[in-house]
This record gives structure tokens, sequence and C-alpha cells, in this order.
């Protein structure tokens, strides 16, 4: 429908629009003003977007060096090097060679009784025993002592030269790990919800069974329940299943959670399509399920990309949930790492503004280019003509 | 009998088959306070004993030949605190049997209900009744005696007559109910009384038609079945279990231990007792209803409005639909941060905007006012008494805080009712609107002839929803008063939450959901006759 209209009042509707448009936009532009502050100056009476002394080293932080500490875990060269710079290698080397050479001995460690006995060369040998019992933690790196000490010179030049490179940080710093986990949650969870609802959505619209009309009302009142009210139970399923600190664990509660409403939502875009079509798929030869499929599926994408979108959103942007599923260090999702840094006493407030808007960019790109399907279509269900 | 009375059934046969298993299991009823008991009175017997022999012993020092004489009188003392505690532990044990009693009882209650359910005959149900009513007169009897028996310390069996009487006064109210799901049937003499076994061979036929018309239907259902397993799983187990939580104390001492394997230990209804005795909750419940119609009645309007405003041929249209998303489309505990920068009272963005609104000519009267005046409307003045600025107490003030959050969620709820408008208006066909401007109506009819009644009914499920949603919106009220303003900005939700997750109270706070969903089970009821959603499930 379009409604054609004087140009005063276009401009009474252009005045009201920007305005809106500004107050809706205004609070992400705080978080912009305080992302470009440099140091943690949350607090400031300017009023103005981009303050005089701005600077992108929040953003810097927050991608290359927040949690970065040189590598994910110490490999052997590392370690190596430590070694080679607190003892001279050839005394290493003879050091654990003659630890494991009389490894034996050890026994009389706790019996000193026994070790007062001991007579001759046994004696002496204990002694050296004794001698070079601290070389013990150096034992398992005897290999890398052996190998060729050219080869690992080398190998801990390009680790450091490794170490200085920008994408070897990004890797390696905290962002990356809370982004990877939001992307592995956030992808299983669109993939699962979208087929669980296209399949149960279609049975609630095309077929008349015994318990339709439950099942569909069941699905809108677990919508009911307060979030409360299944979170503590949930923690239990989970840990009596063994799913806390696991990808699998949280797709499985963000799925669960955001289904109900997926289902409502498919069932109205099934609706809309004529019956007809599947008859005459059928009639052809179609199985069923061919005829879902093939037939109905591609039909109905708007619907899917809607339903997508909405469990993208449950997943991306929630944090009680991740909170109580997720309390590893390297399992945190990114809204969990995001408040992590609005601690209680201590606030990073520009760190925490720039992954803000960090966070905030997928969602709000996939919002913007899906906007279109979204106004052609939110039916939860209702009766659309 | 009446199909409301049906749905209804269920809800509460759902709460009495939770409380049945509960008291039946072989737990302690009262188990925490039975254990207080124990504790505190060994600890007093002990106190006292010390005291006696201290006294005693002071005085073997001043006689130290009188220490033979004291002896036979300690032991007396002695036998008497054992005396004492063998007693206690029979009222202990004699506690445990009304609890049983009551378990039994609630069962027959509920064989009542299913009786009144399937038959639907007057007199079955009549029987079962009175039968019910019988068992509850011997359980009061059981329990007098005990009491008058066994009467020693007053303060708990007063814990066990409260929650006794609210427990028949639900039981009083439920054999009301039942009679009522019934009387009309009788009365009005429309429906046969049906002979129960007829009844019984009509219900396996039905059945049996029932099973055909589902096995006709195989590809439906498995369709449904991973949808649906996975949200049995994942949702209705946990709810169900948090029933069980919802009666027993629960709490961060015992959380660990359960973690580990131990029982749970129930204390009846004394959470949800708790719950409806404290004005707190009466309190909440309004705060909640306040906050819930102004967020959807304002997100509504709003939403509808600007839906009307972007549904015609504008220039950046689909710029403006972008922005407009934007406060749905960025997390949520992201925006309420920001917000809560922005009422900061000092340095808040809107603060400041207001300050700089009353320094203009416009304001100018504001001068000529009294400090005292200026104080009441939140203007602050400097020593020289010239007008700096305003200093709304966004953050600390409870009614404040509370306007603020409405305004933060009217914010963030706006376009999501946007769109569903824009959807539905975009599907009003043009020729209607022709058709009126032949009538010759003016705009607002047509807004209100045409507009609005096509938009029910995608409307109403969007109205529901969002409905539902703000009741439950932790988010928002949460993060605005984290710790601060407990119980003075909180909402039945936040309130939970924070007797879970801050308080550790799991028992309490399991009863808490129960009642908010009840609540909102009630509310959508309701909603969904009134505004026939089920017509488009058909």
């Amino acid at each position: 429908m379009a409604l054609r209209d004087r140009p005063l009042k276009l401009t009474v509707i252009h005045i009201v629009l920007i305005v809106y448009a500004f107050l809706s936009l205004y609070p992400i532009l705080r978080v912009v003003t305080i992302s470009l502050r440099p140091g943690d100056r949350a607090f400031s009476a300017s009023l103005s977007i981009i303050p005089e002394d701005a600077t992108l080293e929040a953003y810097r932080h927050i991608l290359f060096e927040k949690g970065y500490s040189g590598g994910k875990a110490k490999t052997g060269e590392t370690v190596l090097k430590e070694i080679k710079e607190e003892k001279d290698r050839a005394a290493l080397k003879e050091g654990v060679r003659n630890f494991i050479k009389y490894k034996s001995y050890s026994v009389y460690d706790n019996d000193k009784e026994k070790a007062e006995e001991l007579e001759g060369t046994e004696k002496e040998n204990y002694e050296t025993y004794k001698n070079y019992k601290q070389y013990s933690r150096y034992e398992k790196y005897l290999n890398y002592i052996e190998a060729d000490e050219q080869i690992i010179d080398k190998k801990i030049g390009e680790l450091h030269n490794l170490q200085n490179k920008l994408w070897y940080k990004f890797l390696n710093a905290s962002f990356f790990t809370w982004f990877k986990n939001s992307m592995i949650v956030s992808f299983f969870t669109v993939a699962f919800g979208v087929s669980f609802a296209a399949t149960a959505g279609y049975a609630f619209s095309r077929f008349n069974f015994p318990g339709k009309q439950h099942g569909m009302i069941f699905f809108l009142i677990t919508q009911m329940f307060p979030p409360t009210m299944l979170l503590l139970p949930m923690y239990l399923v989970m840990s009596r299943l063994n799913l806390t600190n696991t990808y699998f664990g949280l797709i499985l509660m963000y799925t669960t959670t955001a289904l109900p409403l997926c289902v409502w939502q498919m069932k109205g875009y099934y609706d809309t399509i004529p019956y007809t079509l599947e008859e005459a798929a059928l009639i052809d030869g179609c199985s069923p399920f061919q005829a879902f499929y093939q037939i109905i599926l591609p039909l109905v994408k708007p619907g899917v990309v809607v339903t997508a979108l909405f469990s993208f959103m449950a997943s991306w942007t929630d944090y009680i949930v991740a909170n109580v599923i997720m309390q590893r260090e390297e399992l945190k999702t990114l809204p969990l790492g995001l408040q992590s840094m609005n601690g209680r006493y201590k606030v990073e407030w520009a760190n925490f503004s720039a992954s803000s808007i960090l966070v905030m960019i997928p969602a709000m790109i996939l919002f913007m280019y899906l906007s279109k399907y979204l106004v052609s279509g939110l039916t939860l269900g209702g009766v659309k003509e | 009998m009446d199909k409301s009375f049906r749905k209804f059934n269920f809800l509460i046969l759902l709460f009495l088959v939770f409380l049945g298993a509960a008291l039946l299991e072989k737990n302690d009823y009262l188990g925490e306070v039975l254990d207080n008991r124990d504790a505190i009175k060994e600890m007093r017997a002990e106190q006292y004993y010390r005291e006696s022999f201290l006294r005693k012993s002071s005085d073997f020092r001043r006689f130290p030949i009188s220490t033979t004489i004291a002896m036979p009188e300690m032991k007396k003392e002695i036998k008497k605190f054992e005396t004492v505690k063998k007693y206690e532990r029979e009222v202990d044990e004699s506690l445990k049997i009304p609890n049983t009693i009551f378990g039994i009882y609630i069962l027959i209650a509920l064989a009542g209900l299913l009786v009144t359910v399937v038959f639907r005959d007057f007199i079955i149900s009549l029987i079962a009744n009175i039968s019910i009513l019988s068992v509850m007169l011997f359980y009061d009897i059981e329990l007098g005696k005990s009491v008058v028996k066994l009467g020693l310390d007053k303060k708990i069996f007063s814990a066990w007559g409260v929650s006794d009487t609210l427990h028949h006064i639900i039981l009083v109210i439920m054999f009301i109910y039942m009679l009522a799901a019934i009387l009309p049937d009788f009365i009005n003499k429309k429906t046969k009384r049906n002979i129960p076994k007829e009844n019984i061979e009509n219900f396996k036929k039905e059945l049996k038609s029932k099973y055909e018309w589902a096995k006709s239907n195989k590809f439906a259902y498995a369709m449904l079945a991973p949808a649906f397993i996975i949200v049995v799983l994942i949702i209705i187990y946990p709810f169900l279990y948090n029933f069980r939580i919802s009666f027993s104390n629960l709490n961060l001492k015992r959380f660990i231990s359960f973690l580990k394997g131990d029982k749970l230990y129930y204390n009846g209804l004394e959470n949800y007792i708790n719950i409806f005795s404290e004005a707190m909750f009466w309190r909440t419940l309004m705060r909640t209803l306040i906050w819930t119609f102004t967020n959807v009645f304002f997100h509504v309007v709003g939403g509808i409005f600007f839906a009307l405003l972007l549904n015609r041929e504008l220039k950046f249209k689909s710029f403006y639909q972008m922005v407009l998303v934007i406060p749905w489309a960025i997390p949520q505990f992201i925006a309420v941060l920001v917000w809560k920068g922005m009422y900061n009272t000092t340095y808040g963005t809107i603060n400041i905007v207001l300050g700089k609104i009353i320094n203009t000519p416009i304001f100018e009267f504001l001068n000529n006012m009294s400090p005292e005046t200026l104080k009441k409307l939140y203007i602050t003045v400097n020593e020289a008494g010239t007008i700096t600025g305003v200093g709304i107490p966004w953050l600390s003030d409870p009614v404040w805080l509370f306007t603020g959050a409405i305004i933060t969620n009217i914010w963030l709820g706006i376009p999501f009712m946007m769109m569903i408008a824009l959807g539905g208006l975009q599907s009003i066909p043009e020729t209607f609107y022709e058709a009126a401007d032949i009538d010759g109506a003016s705009a607002w009819q047509k807004i209100r002839h045409i507009t609005i009644p096509q938009l029910k009914p995608v409307m109403t499920p969007a109205i529901i929803m969002g409905t539902v949603w703000t009741f439950n919106n932790i988010n928002v009220i949460y993060l605005l008063s984290e710790d601060t303003l407990t119980g003075k900005v909180d909402i039945l939700v936040t309130y939970v939450y924070k007797a879970a997750f801050n308080l550790y109270r799991y028992g309490y706070a399991a009863a808490f959901s129960a009642v908010i969903f009840a609540i909102l089970m009630i509310f959508s009821i309701f909603m969904i006759k009134y505004s026939k959603v089920e017509e488009g499930v058909r």
C-alpha cells in the first residue's frame, strides 16, 4: 500500500523519523565515543561524539593483546629455552644422564636406615644419585637436549618471529577464543534450530492429527516459563549428563529455548503456501518428505531466514545461560568475555566498549541485511491472508 | 462438565502429583527444623549441665567434703536429661505419622479428581469427595491428639499448625471446586447421567478411533519427533524438577551435598506460605503489573505509530527502517549498560541535556524561584544562586530508577512491534482504502475502521508474546539496579533471580518461579480464549 501525501505532511514525517532514528542510534554512538577515549575515562561531561584525543588503542588491545601470553601452551622449544638460560647445556646433559643411570637408588630415599648400611661402590653410587637428583625434572626433555642444537635454535627463532606477527597475536588473544566459541555455538544452534523448526512447523501446518492443537499450545506454554524456573534444574540435568563445560550442552540449551517460538514462526509461514502444490507433487510420485524438502522448503526461504536470525540472536547475545553452563576460561563466549571486563570493582570501560562494538557488528549487519525479510512476515502463527 | 474446568484440572493435578510424591518420599517432614531443634536442645542441655556442674564445683571448693554428697544429685541430673531426650525423640517419631497420612490423603484426593474428570458422574464424584472429607476429619483428629499429647515445643507446633491450616484451606477450596465442576450438569440435567460402564466403553471407543487416526498420520509424527523430544528433555523435565525443588528447603548449605547425591529435604508448602504471606510479594506483583502494562502499551502504540509513518512512499525508507531496528539488533545487556551510563547523575547524557535545555531563555523564569523549590525540581544550584544543571537521581532513587527502566525497555521493545505492524500493514489490500476514499472517509475513520481491525489478527499473538516477554525480562531491571535497591524496584523475575543466584535460596526461588508461571499461565489462558488464537491453530 502506498499513500500519496502532501509535501508539508511528508516533511513532518521526515522530521519525526529523523529524530527517532537519532534516538535509536544515540546509545551506540555513545559506546563508540567511550571506546575511542584514551584510558578508562568513562565519565566525562562532554557530549561530543568523537573525542579530541581519539585513539584506537582499545581496539588494538582487545584484538591483539588481551589474554595474549606468547602462544597457547608451552611448547618443547620454549621449555628448552628456559632450561638453556638456566643451565649450561653440557652440564645439564651430563647431569640428566647421571641421574638416569643411578635412578634405581631412589629406593633408599625413604629408607634412611638402609641407606646408612650401604658400603663400597654401592655407597658411592648412592652419593652420585643424590648429587644429580636435582636434574630429575629435566628428564623428559632429554630427547630435546639430544637433538641437534642448531635446529632447535632455528625453531626458537621462528617462534620469536611468529610471536611478533599480528595474525599470530590475534589468533592467540582471548577475543579470538571468545569469538570462536560464540561462532561455533551460534552456528550449530542455528543449524539444529532451523532444521527442527522446519520439520515440526510443517507437521503442524499440513496435517491434522490427534494432539495437534495440544501440541501447539504446549509449545506456546513453554514460552511462559520464567527463565529462573528452568535455569537451576537445567543446570542439574546438564551436570548429571556431564554436559556442563561442553559446546554440545550449550548448543542444546539454546536450541531448545529458541525452538518453540521458531516452530510457531515456521508454521505461520507454511500456512501462507497453498496445499495444492504438494498434492501435485504427490501425484507426480514424490514421497511426502520429498514434497516437503524439494517443493515447499525453497518457497518458505524468508521464513527460514527469519527463524535462523532469531536462533542466532538468542545464542549470540545470551549471557545468563552461558554463565551457568560455561565456567572454563577457554570455553567462554563473547558476552561472558565482555562481562569479565565489567568487574564489580574495576570496569575497563574503553576495552568493554570496544569489544561491545565488535560484538554488535555481526548482529547488526545481519539484522540490517535481513530487515526486508523481517517485514515480509513476522507472523508468529497468526492468520495472514 | 464445563470445558474450562478441565484445563484447570490439569494444573491442579500436576501440583498435587508433586506435592503427594514429595510428602510420600521417606524423608523427615520439616527435616531441617527437626535437625536444628535437636542440635539446639543438645546445646541447651549441655549448657545447663555445665552450669550446674560449675555451680556445684564451686561448692566443692568451698566444702571439699561434700563431693560425695553431690555425686548422686549429678547422676540424677544426667538421668533426667536422658529421659527428656528420649521423650523428645518420641515426639519426632510421632511427627512423621501425619506426614505419611497427609501424603496418602493427597493421593486419595487425586483419585477423587480423576473420578470427577473421567466418569463425569455426580454420585461417584460425591462419594469420592465425601471419602476425602472423612479422611480429612480423621487426619485432623490424629493431629489434634498428637498436639495435645505431645505439645512440648510450642514454636515448632505453631509453624506446623500454620502450614496445616493452609493445607486445609487449599483442600476445602479444591473440594468446593470439584463440586462446582459437577453441579451444573446435575442441576441442568441436560446431559444424561451416564452409567459408568457405558462411559468406559465410550471412552475405549474414542481411544480406538483416535489410535486409528494417529496411525494414519505417521509422517506428521516423524516430522514432529526431533523437536518434541528435545523440548521435553531439556524444558519439560527441568520444569517438573522445579516443582520438586519448590517443596524442599534447598539452599547453599544443602546444595553442595545435594549435588554430591544427597537427598532433598522437603518442607511441604512452607515456601509457598512464605511467599504469599510476605507483603513484598504483593507489592512486587503490583509493580510487575505496572511494568508490564506500561511497557506493552507503549510498545504497541509506538510500534504501530512508526509502522504507519513508514508504510508510504518515502525517500530513504529502507535507511529509516534499518536504523529504527537497531535497538532490537544490539545485545540487550550491552544496551542496558549503556543506558546505565547515560543515567549517571553528574556525567550522564540525559541530565546534561536536560541541564542545557534549562539554560535556554525559555526557562528563565526558573531564576526567580527559591532554591528550595528548585531543589524539589531536582535542579542543582551553586552557592551564588545561579542554576548549574539538572541532578535527577536516576540510579539511586527507586521511583526514578523504575521510570528509567521503563524508558529503556520501551526503547528496546518498539522495533519488534514496529516490524510486525509493518508486515501486517503491507498485507492490507489497497482496494479497502480506495473504497473508503470513494465513500468519503476521513483519515482517522480509515485507521479506525480498516487499519486496526485488519491489524488485529497479526498483532494479537505478538502482543501476547510481548506481554510474556516483558513480564519475564530480567536484563533491564537487574542490570540497572544490580545490588542496590533490592526489593524497591524489583519485578517478580528479578526478585527470584536475586533470591536464587545472589542469596542462594533455591527452594524458595523454585516455589516463587512456580507462582510466576501460574500467573502467566492463567493470563495466557484468558488471553488465548479471548483473542481466539486457537482458531489459527486449527
